[in-house]
């Protein structure tokens, strides 16, 4: 397994069309790897884009080394601006009980229990919601996510966006239809309860929408955050 | 030497440092002559009397909420409705919440902050439409005016602290000149007469020295760096 941090130069037009459609975010980050051995699927790539002040980076987690070139000619930088690690040696490290800091961009949904719409996928919408929703998978993946500390609540959603762009579904004769994705950033510390599940988490990722941005959970050192 | 020390909220306020005709302008942070104006009408001058002795007071703000910019297209007619007045495009600041200090001598400034707390006319806040919230003197110190600035805690009500997401928040500061020849911008706000028929202003130098710096308790700007654990990007 690999980690990729890609610095994206938003001043550029690529980079701006990508970040408006996750979609051919998508596709830009798929084709940074070479198509699979015939007869086999596309292994699962998880991808997220963190936004700070100043800086737009992506993040992809991908089971092949992915060269970057042509993404890099799109939406980077004149220099080369992306960096791949090897995400095996953290793997090994993990160990039940330990305390990581966590982001994670997710999709939350809930199949509607209507007769009238019956099985119909809705986004949550409260932040209240969106939490539980976290909680409520955050057992079968192996971690528990601390609720509280000195400082105040520890988990917390510190952005949400409701996003709505255009998407071709070969399904359908490649007609355009509209897709609207709610997207949540979850910041939080989290304790390890299941090395093999939470392996599995950090690979496989969590949740829907994993096509378009969401999914992908990333850990960092807990230091100075309360435990 | 003391400090009075100020604060100047309500839902609008205006500050105007230049205004010709119709177009009648806020600057984004009190001017002197406001502030002084204010002073002078708790301590129940008449526009007609001097205040020379207030220009001497060195003056200083701090941007606590900036506030929205806020443009009123007023339209007004006459009492018996025949005559139209003339239109204007009058600026406020809206929400904003700002510190201000004036510096003097010791009996001055508690001359000044009790008729603050006991006005002869009523205050406002630049204009006479712009009622004052809340309590106006955070009251008297003996220090500094540079050291007044920031002491005093972060005035912004909670909302506007929710909204920051830094954990640290910059407040600028605009104040005098306290050194001959010290740099900064030339503004037009010492009052030399307040009369309707001679008003007049004089220049000062407003210095914008480093931003003040306050935690903010509800900032959730968090860094993550999931790279730091590989060998760092």
């Amino acid at each position: 397994m690999f980690l990729t941090k890609f610095e994206i130069n938003t001043a550029r037009r690529g980079a701006r069309f990508l970040l408006g459609n996750p979609q051919a975010m998508h596709a830009a980050v798929l084709s940074s790897f070479p198509p699979p051995p015939l007869g086999q699927e596309n292994p699962r790539v998880l991808w997220r884009v963190d936004r700070a002040e100043h800086r737009v980076s992506l993040y992809v987690v991908s089971p092949a080394e992915p060269d970057m070139s042509a993404l890099n000619e799109q939406a980077g930088w004149a220099t080369n601006t992306w960096a791949t690690r090897e995400y095996e040696p953290l793997l090994r490290r993990l160990e039940e009980g330990q305390l990581w800091s966590f982001r994670l961009h997710a999709n939350p949904t809930k199949q509607s229990m209507d007769p009238a719409t019956k099985g119909k996928r809705f986004a949550h919408v409260t932040p209240k919601q969106q939490m539980q929703w976290l909680l409520d998978r955050a057992e079968r993946r192996g971690f528990h996510v601390e609720m509280s500390g000195d400082a105040g609540p520890v988990l917390e959603v510190s952005s949400r966006t409701k996003d709505s762009f255009g998407r071709r579904d070969p399904n359908q004769e490649g007609r355009e239809s509209a897709v609207t994705l709610v997207r949540v950033q979850f910041d939080g510390l989290l304790r390890v309860t299941d090395v093999g599940r939470f392996r599995e988490t950090l690979v496989q990722g969590v949740g829907r929408g994993k096509a378009y941005g969401c999914g992908l959970m990333t850990i960092a050192s807990a230091d100075g955050r309360p435990s | 030497m003391a400090v009075l020390k100020l604060r100047l909220a309500g839902p609008l306020q205006a500050w105007g440092g230049s205004s010709r005709f119709v177009n009648r302008h806020t600057r984004e942070e009190p001017t002197k002559s406001g502030v002084l104006g204010l002073l002078a009408a708790a301590q129940g001058r008449r526009r007609s009397e001097p205040v020379e002795d207030l220009v001497g007071l060195k003056f200083g703000v701090r941007v606590d909420q900036p506030g929205r910019l806020l443009r009123d297209f007023q339209v007004a007619r006459s009492l018996d409705g025949r005559e139209s007045m003339p239109l204007s495009y009058r600026y406020y600041l809206s929400d904003a919440v700002f510190l201000a200090v004036v510096e003097g001598p010791d009996a001055v400034i508690e001359g000044l902050n009790d008729s603050v707390l006991d006005p002869v006319y009523p205050l406002y806040l630049g204009r006479r439409s712009c009622v004052p919230a809340g309590r106006i003197s955070l009251g008297v110190e003996g220090v500094s005016l540079d050291t007044a600035l920031r002491m005093e805690p972060w005035q912004a009500a909670v909302w506007h602290q929710k909204k920051q997401a830094a954990r640290t928040v910059s407040l600028e500061i605009f104040r005098d000149a306290l050194e001959p020849g010290e740099a900064g911008e030339t503004v037009r706000d010492v009052p030399l007469d307040f009369s309707p028929e001679n008003r007049s202003y004089t220049w000062r130098t407003v210095v914008r020295p480093k931003p003040h710096e306050v935690p903010n308790p509800f900032g959730k700007e968090q860094s993550h760096d999931p790279m730091a654990e590989l060998g760092g990007s």
